[in-house]
């Protein structure tokens, strides 16, 4: 097991992936600061109100489509450069491959939240040369945590519409969509299930810990998860090599 | 025009290219998205007992809503998508040999591949303007004054001239990487900086109308805003990004390598 995900991270070495998980941490990051310096017209923001700030911009739009472009790239690669030939001549099942490639994946997204919990910290000591209390950085870590674990729930789906379409495109137009429903979800019948929002629901929790209620994303979050990884595995055993 | 009967076989084969591929249910999809999610919001409430000055009103907030959310968010991830695949398709699948044994320069493959994105571009704008009349009409049973239409239509289509200025920069990523991934990425980012702008422009302050990613919004808050346009920045921001931008695309697609 350990030399298939090393081996899926080895082929990543060439392609362009590195590179999105930097600036996938770093850009909003960089955004922020160059608005406050810019623009904006108070300048002595609190951490609270700097970290939530890049945390929306970040969690609710770029990571949704990020992260199926991820999942996506590592399953459909191999149907793109024809190598899927290849894959199944490993000594290993169709489920190893699929868990090799899902873990390499849950790498790839918590490389991410490192490299954005560092650059939020590093960019709010640029900006005051001050840093927040041991306490809230403790608080932040957990909930950050709970984040990660149900962003790995709902990885998934776009394995899955990656999967069926062979195809890096139709995952990025999931990742798309789910952001403008996730924009205006209010206004559905089951907005409170959808599966887009959940991971921001938990760093949400941090900065308004009595408004938002995390059944809902909890309870979605492991349908979603269930459902769409039996289908996954179901579809990887059964399909077509090429 | 561009050298007669040739340039229109390029077009018509960069077509039959698109046939096999998702591009042109993506297209679909991101026309009707909009429109369709404020359908659904619109069918679960229940506009019976309104007048019909607020019916207008209601009507008027959501043509606005979805034109700004797409005009300004949606359209440029997609398009980004669409570029990247049209220009990069050659390189992953390995066709790019095949392609400039074509008996035409590759300046013309090049303007041929513009003019086909162009076109799909359009495609995804009449979609749009097409299905939230529709969408409309099915929920009213009535359509907004005419002088709206007639605005919205101007609207549109100076909203499709300013998006094909923006076209060059994706196009530019995608040939010097030869992947479609970093257009992407491209896409995700100006959304983000879109929605940035939006902020600043939205709150009465012109100076975001420097940032060239927010051209295709402009017409948007000029016509239904009534929001003033400092067209020395417009007009300048629109020419130094397409000149620098094609230059580059056109440098770079005439003195690259094939593979």
């Amino acid at each position: 097991m350990l030399n298939l995900i090393y081996c899926e991270l080895l082929k990543l070495k060439k392609s362009y992936i590195m590179l999105l998980i930097i600036i996938g941490g770093v850009f909003s990051t960089i955004l922020m600061n160059l608005a406050v310096l810019v623009v904006s017209s108070e300048k002595q923001r609190s951490f609270e109100s700097y970290a939530s700030n890049v945390e929306q911009l970040n969690f609710v739009i770029f990571y949704t489509i990020l992260f199926s472009l991820i999942s996506a790239y590592v399953f459909s690669r191999e149907f793109a450069d024809k190598t899927s030939s290849i894959v199944y001549t490993y000594p290993m099942s169709k489920i190893k491959i699929f868990i090799g490639k899902l873990i390499t994946i849950c790498i790839l997204i918590s490389l991410v939240y490192l490299v954005e919990f560092v650059s939020i910290y590093l960019g709010y000591y640029i900006l005051y040369h001050e840093h927040p209390e041991f306490t809230f950085v403790s608080n932040h870590i957990k909930f950050y945590l709970y984040s990660l674990f149900f962003q790995f729930l709902i990885i998934p789906i776009p394995i899955l519409i990656g999967n069926l379409s062979r195809n890096i495109m139709l995952p990025v137009v999931y990742g798309a969509v789910g952001i403008v429903i996730s924009g205006v979800h209010d206004s559905f019948v089951f907005g409170e299930y959808l599966p887009f929002s959940i991971p921001f629901n938990f760093i949400k929790k941090i900065y308004e810990p009595n408004l938002i209620d995390l059944n809902y994303s909890v309870i979605s979050g492991i349908c979603c998860f269930v459902i769409s990884m039996f289908i996954c595995m179901y579809h990887y055993n059964k399909h077509d090599i090429a | 025009m561009f050298g007669g009967t040739l340039m229109f076989n390029i077009i018509y084969s960069e077509f039959a290219k698109l046939k096999k591929s998702y591009i042109l249910i993506i297209v679909f999809i991101s026309g009707c998205l909009l429109p369709g999610i404020y359908f659904s919001d619109a069918i679960t409430n229940d506009f019976s007992n309104l007048s019909q000055v607020e019916i207008q009103h209601c009507i008027k907030n959501q043509m606005i809503n979805v034109e700004a959310l797409s005009f300004q968010f949606l359209f440029i991830i997609v398009f980004s998508l669409v570029i990247g695949y049209v220009f990069t398709r050659e390189f992953t699948d390995k066709t790019a040999n095949i392609l400039y044994t074509y008996p035409s320069s590759r300046i013309k493959i090049f303007i041929g591949k513009f003019i086909t994105v162009g076109i799909l571009i359009m495609i995804t704008y009449l979609i749009q303007f097409f299905i939230s009349y529709l969408v409309v009409y099915i929920e009213f049973r009535v359509l907004p004054p005419a002088e709206f239409i007639i605005k919205d239509i101007k609207v549109n289509i100076y909203s499709v001239l300013l998006q094909l200025i923006l076209i060059p920069i994706p196009v530019l990523i995608a040939n010097i990487t030869k992947n479609i991934i970093i257009p992407i990425v491209y896409g995700a980012l100006g959304g983000i900086i879109g929605l940035g702008v939006m902020t600043i422009l939205m709150s009465g302050s012109i100076y975001g109308q420097i940032c060239p990613l927010v051209l295709p919004a402009l017409p948007f808050y000029h016509y239904h805003r009534g929001d003033p346009i400092d067209y020395i920045a417009v007009v300048g921001s629109a020419v130094i990004t397409f000149g620098i931008s094609m230059f580059l695309c056109i440098y770079h697609s005439k003195n690259s390598d094939v593979n």
